[in-house]
């Protein structure tokens, strides 16, 4: 803590100058934008804005980039509220009781408590980074390849576990994108794999043409597909201020939505959407008249908000002490470190200390922003609503196109992209999720040098990984990770039943 | 052949695929792991689970929710991916002003036509404001046709 008070002093001094406040202002004001806009996400709008961040300092782009993230999840509140249309996924549940309130002429009220509940969220997820981050990152520094191998071995567990319906899906997703990190020159004999003499193909598949083709592309197929019904809430918002009453009832619910959500953003694969259902969930549970929720109760509002910013913030702290990104928002900003040749783990707060901290202190700052920024502006975030998608869809398509093109001014990287475009329609037809591919693409070169250098130095022999404590502990962690669910119901059941007999 | 079966034999296509193109490259051993190593073991996997993802006896999954009132217009997917594709190609030729104009006509009438005038008038606008934005403002390098646009 001693050592933490200072940091975040000189973070504030980067993240105070012209520039770095600038980029934030960008990065939040974008993201509120994008969050209220249905059918495009922070993943696909932080990719169109990589080409942007090339001409930036890292640290005034990883600013930006951020921004982008958590001001998404501000935005896609008030659709959510006004349109009852999830602006974001993270927003999804907000719709049950947020457009409830709006009906019954509360749209105020539950804009106001969503922003402040955010805002608290943020700032609680700012100090959690700030003490969590750097006694984290020093742990790290022992981390040798063994060890690396055996984080992200769980990494994937996780990933593929938490996924969603079927588990064999989401494997078969991660080692395709293992495979397809493969593409490109070996690391460590610059032998050319797969590459079919093409050019293109020399510096591996692009992570950009990725991304957006399996998550811009592929949304705006999906939605030109399906005709989306374009409804808004239209009366004036009054008293954007919630009331003491209000206050009294949310209070907890933004407390207990904050810790909930900062601890599960920490876990890889959660994102920012599971919090968001639990603290729902958790909220009705305990409420004394659960019969309220879906009815307008503004707990029900307060407690998924701020979780999903807290989860933002969460979130971070694997990328940043570790260099291991748990959702894919983080692996696009990984891309980001990596495209201005730093790697985010844990020699980043002692080597860039500027991004480290002023990161952290702009997240601060741009959390303030939002909060100063946003209630004025909710008028101007209902007229973008009115925005036809029949012009928003071909916009959004031509913009990942200009966005691809100006990265590499390779036309075939938006062939690339719109094939993943389709591959991402098929994949959701089929119910394969991206996540997996995505994240196993973005670590595989990683997990490829640190399994090859393990084996170079134990001769071949997999015992390294027990020998090693720290290795075994994280390669442990997965396999309870894998065998839990399975022996978690039949001990329970067991023990019901021996309960059963001795009451007999 | 349900839905993911198919699915499962084109995993598995690509997986023994990765296996026999790993295999032009130097494997290696354990101990020496050469280049193709690693892409071999993963396609050797990814063949394994598609092959059991082939196998996996579940039930009929729930059926795709279709939301009554609208039509499903599998048309317009593959009119924006072909589109897509003839616009990448067209925009070092043609040049980004013009193509993106032809592009935007095509795109703005598929999803919802609307008066010839008011799409002209967007697709145009829209197309010079990316150019402007892009070009002047951002410095982006964007491809510029014959005439210099």
């Amino acid at each position: 803590m001693d050592l933490a008070l200072p940091a975040i002093g000189y973070g504030f001094s980067i993240g105070l100058q012209p520039l770095n406040v600038l980029a934030c202002f960008v990065g939040v004001f974008v993201g509120t934008l994008i969050g209220v806009l249905p059918g495009i996400g922070p993943v696909a709008t932080m990719s169109i804005l990589f080409p942007v961040t090339y001409a930036m300092t890292p640290t005034a782009s990883i600013i930006m980039m951020a921004g982008i993230y958590y001001g998404a999840m501000y935005g896609g509140s008030t659709t959510s509220i006004l349109a009852n249309i999830p602006g974001e996924a993270a927003s999804v549940v907000t719709c049950l009781d947020g457009y409830q309130m709006a009906r019954q002429g509360l749209a105020g009220p539950a804009l106001g408590i969503a922003a402040f509940g955010s805002f608290i969220a943020g700032t609680a997820s700012v100090l959690g980074i700030m003490l969590l981050g750097p006694p984290l990152a020093a742990f790290a520094l022992r981390f040798g390849p063994p060890e690396i191998f055996a984080l992200l071995m769980l990494g994937f567990t996780m990933v593929t576990y938490l996924a969603g319906a079927s588990k064999l899906k989401a494997v078969a997703m991660a080692l395709v994108g293992l495979l397809l990190a493969t593409v490109g020159l070996d690391p460590m004999t610059a032998t050319p794999r797969f590459t079919y003499g093409t050019i293109t193909l020399m510096d591996g598949v692009g992570l950009v043409p990725i991304i957006m083709g399996l998550f811009g592309i592929a949304e705006v197929l999906l939605n030109i597909e399906r005709g989306v019904h374009q409804e808004i809430f239209n009366a004036p918002i009054q008293g954007l201020l919630p009331n003491r009453a209000q206050w009294r009832a949310s209070a907890g619910p933004i407390a207990r939505g904050s810790v909930l959500g900062f601890v599960l953003g920490i876990l890889p694969g959660i994102g920012s959407i599971i919090p968001t259902f639990l603290s729902y969930a958790l909220e009705k549970r305990i409420a004394r008249h659960p019969e309220r929720f879906g009815h307008g109760a503004i707990e029900g509002v307060a407690g998924p908000e701020s979780a999903n910013n807290a989860a933002t913030g969460g979130s971070m702290i694997p990328l940043l002490t570790l260099g291991i990104p748990p959702n894919v928002v983080m692996a696009v900003l990984l891309g980001a470190f990596l495209v201005h040749g730093i790697q985010p783990g844990p020699l980043l707060v002692k080597e860039h200390p500027e991004i480290f901290w002023g990161v952290i202190a702009s997240m601060y700052i741009g959390n303030v922003m939002l909060l100063v920024l946003n209630l004025p502006l909710i008028g101007i975030w209902v007229q973008l609503l009115k925005v036809p998608y029949r012009v928003l869809f071909p916009l959004i398509l031509l913009f990942c196109i200009i966005g691809v093109y100006t990265v590499s001014t390779n036309v075939w990287d938006i062939v690339i992209m719109l094939a993943f475009g389709a591959v991402g329609y098929l994949m959701k037809k089929f119910d394969y999720e991206p996540m997996p591919l995505v994240l196993a693409y973005v670590l595989g070169r990683l997990a490829e040098e640190s399994i090859r250098q393990t084996l170079l130095v134990s001769r071949g022999s997999a015992a390294i990984f027990l020998e090693r404590p720290i290795a075994a502990a994280f390669l442990g962690t997965a396999a309870a990770v894998v065998v839990l669910p399975i022996v978690l119901p039949r001990v329970r059941t067991t023990i019901g039943k021996l309960a059963t007999i001795k009451e007999s | 052949m349900s839905r993911d079966r198919i699915a499962a034999v084109v995993l598995l296509v690509f997986g023994l695929g990765g296996v026999l193109e790993a295999c032009r490259l130097t494997i290696g051993d354990a101990g020496h792991p050469g280049p193709g190593f690693f892409p071999f073991w993963l396609a050797v996997g990814l063949s394994v689970v598609a092959v059991a993802l082939l196998l996996a006896r579940r039930p009929a999954g729930p059926p795709a929710v279709v939301v009554p009132g609208t039509r499903v217009r599998r048309d317009r997917v593959v009119l924006t991916l072909v589109a897509s594709t003839l616009y990448a190609f067209a925009l070092q030729p043609l040049g980004f002003v013009l193509s993106t104009i032809l592009f935007l006509l095509v795109m703005l009438s598929a999803i919802e036509p609307r008066r010839w005038t008011s799409t002209i008038a967007i697709a145009t606008a829209t197309s010079a404001a990316c150019h402007l934005l892009f070009k002047v403002w951002l410095d982006v390098q964007l491809p510029a046709g014959p005439w210099g646009f």
